[in-house]
């Protein structure tokens, strides 16, 4: 009790300015810790955002290819929210007044995939969901590309399998049906929508395979679909989508990495701060041991000085990080208010809709982190003070 | 039994960082402290007196002989064991004001008492009495900053005197303080330490001060010589 509350006493001590040393590496280790927090959650945003939109709309998140397995069989495991058939292929569109071309892939859903919010809310950003549509539903991105209106016609050339070759090309004439628009730019300039029918019967349904939104543990869900077809083929969204996945871990690593180097310069003045603070008790120290302290409650009482510093700039970098966290979005407005003041082009951020997501869990590990090494670099500019002889520094004191 | 004992002490110092050159500061020198009496050793500035009264308190081992507190010897002991063994038997006043500078005069008295797990609420009274006894009455509350060198040297008697120790080793407890001051002091600290039944064992180079004393000796030529015995 008695070291707690000299380590307390010493961390706020008023004499030889210490109580300023104390605030200042209190709100080194709050800035280093908001620092931590804040960018882990705005990267986690912007990664979960991508993350949902691959899955929403790229590889939903499970595709299953069975022979026997129907839609509605799938949909009814448990831990299943959605599961809808769906056909792809690779199509030419030919604006035929202007005879401009562009690529895309031509997907159509059945009935199901319309059923579920998680989609529709991902693929209609801004405008009304057909009912049913009729001809190509293009992304806006692909009318300004070919200078198209709603009501155009165009030219679509399919690949079909054929009665003697395996596929063969065949020209549709169609009308542009409509636009949507979704927050994945890449999905959005390659891939346009038909109806589900009308694809079936140009390239036939042997191809389809069915799209899964699971609500429950996805692994259970692989699992039952085994149980019910052994030869069903199921991929994963972080199968389907593994380069881009891998490349967002391998990211978020390096983003720690990045930010832990950023903190051990903290943990350099961290260092430097200690020894100073443990410098002015010296003699306070050498007097403690005078008087009946061992040289461990010694130690244990200047390095009770150090974590009570640390404890207090945790608390107000969690607390902090948290309100910063929390109005992220208005910040990065602010921010970007001034930058386009001053440089008259906006900031990339603002334009990305993600909201900055960070778990207790992972509040927890950054801040043990944080205290681990504020620690070991508190023990170090402790070290010389452990190794001072009392009696040197009492002698020291008395001239 | 005597509080301490000193027997065959030698202390040898490294003349520099570098090298093996070693410099004598204390040659096979014996010292007993007689339980209920003080004892002075006086000696010019370098002689050696505060580093035997280190090692006298287990605050420095000497590099031969042996330092017997109440019946044990320190070397035996490990930090943990010494430092209760300081904390129990010697209590210490140095001629620096070290004193706990965030704690109150009341604080700085007790802590010795609360250091050896004696809860704040029953060391209370005797550090108070301690202090009133060396009339502090009314600078209880007051952090070391705020007190003259005087009262400092006060609280540091009446902290050494807190757990009542076996013996007080005092280290020019006056050194620092102007002559009326200094009288004052040296009164009260032989007074307490007489009505308390306490030993101690005093380093100083002012005569009239170690010559109140009981027993007397010079630290020359590295060892001690009795110039005055306890009748």
């Amino acid at each position: 009790m008695f070291g707690l509350k000299t380590a307390f006493r010493y961390a706020f001590s008023r004499t030889r300015g210490q109580r300023t040393t104390s605030i200042m590496i209190m709100v080194g280790i709050a800035v280093g810790l908001v620092a931590l927090l804040v960018i882990s959650a705005v990267m986690n945003g912007l990664q979960n955002a991508q993350m949902d939109q691959l899955r929403n709309l790229e590889s939903f998140d499970l595709i299953v290819s069975s022979e026997k397995l129907s839609a509605e069989s799938v949909g009814s495991i448990d831990g299943v929210d959605t599961a809808f058939r769906f056909l792809e292929t690779n199509v030419l569109v030919v604006d035929k007044t202007s005879e401009t071309s562009t690529s895309a892939r031509v997907r159509a859903y059945d009935s199901y995939a319309y059923q579920s919010s998680r989609m529709m809310e991902s693929l209609f950003m801004s405008y009304d969901v057909p009912s049913s549509f009729e001809g190509l539903l293009v992304s806006f991105t692909m009318t300004r590309s070919l200078g198209l209106r709603s009501g155009d016609d165009i030219r679509v050339t399919f690949l079909k399998p054929g009665r003697t070759a395996t596929i063969v090309p065949y020209t549709s004439e169609m009308r542009l049906g409509g636009y949507f628009s979704s927050r994945m730019t890449e999905f959005s300039s390659s891939t346009a929508f038909m109806d589900y029918a009308a694809l079936a019967s140009i390239i036939g349904e042997d191809t389809s395979r069915i799209g899964v939104y699971v609500s429950g543990n996805q692994n259970k869900v692989v699992q039952s679909i085994l149980a019910l077809d052994p030869d069903a083929r199921v991929v994963t969204w972080q199968e389907y989508n593994k380069a881009l996945y891998s490349a967002l871990m391998l990211e978020k690593t390096l983003m720690y990495v990045f930010l832990a180097f950023m903190f051990l310069i903290i943990c350099v003045n961290l260092k430097n701060s200690t020894r100073r603070l443990l410098s002015n008790k010296q003699k306070e120290g050498a007097m403690l041991r005078a008087i009946g302290c061992s040289r461990a409650f010694v130690n244990s009482v200047f390095l009770g000085q150090g974590i009570v510093i640390c404890l207090l700039g945790e608390l107000i970098g969690v607390v902090t990080g948290k309100i910063v966290i929390m109005n992220i979005q208005n910040i990065l407005a602010l921010v970007d208010r001034l930058v386009t003041l001053f440089t008259g082009s906006s900031t990339v951020l603002t334009q990305i809709p993600f909201n900055a997501a960070i778990g207790n869990g992972e509040i927890a590990l950054v801040c043990l982190f944080v205290f681990a090494l504020s620690l070991l670099f508190t023990s170090i500019g402790c070290r010389r003070i452990y190794r001072s002889e009392i009696m040197e520094v009492i002698l020291h004191a008395s001239y | 039994m005597h509080p301490i004992e000193l027997v065959s002490i030698t202390k040898r110092f490294k003349a520099a960082e570098k090298g093996n050159d070693e410099i004598t500061i204390l040659q096979d020198l014996n010292l007993s402290i007689v339980q209920g009496q003080s004892t002075a050793i006086i000696g010019k500035s370098g002689s050696g007196k505060s580093t035997l009264l280190h090692i006298a308190g287990g605050l420095d081992s000497p590099t031969e002989g042996k330092v017997i507190c109440s019946g044990t010897d320190f070397a035996t002991l490990d930090d943990k064991r010494r430092s209760v063994l300081r904390n129990r038997h010697i209590g210490f006043i140095f001629q620096a004001n070290l004193l706990l500078e965030d704690f109150s005069a009341l604080e700085n008295v007790m802590a010795p008492a609360l250091i050896s797990g004696v809860k704040a609420r029953e060391c209370k009274d005797r550090a108070v009495e301690l202090l009133e006894r060396l009339g502090l009455a009314d600078r209880m509350d007051h952090v070391p900053g705020k007190l003259s060198g005087g009262e400092k040297q006060r609280v540091a008697i009446c902290r050494a005197l807190m757990n009542r120790p076996e013996v007080i080793l005092a280290d020019e407890p006056t050194g620092a303080l102007d002559e009326e001051n200094a009288s004052e002091v040296e009164n009260l600290l032989l007074d307490l330490v007489r009505e308390e039944g306490r030993s101690l064992l005093l380093v100083t180079h002012n005569q009239d001060f170690a010559f109140k004393c009981d027993n007397v000796y010079l630290l020359k030529n590295r060892n001690l010589t009795l110039e005055k015995e306890a009748t």
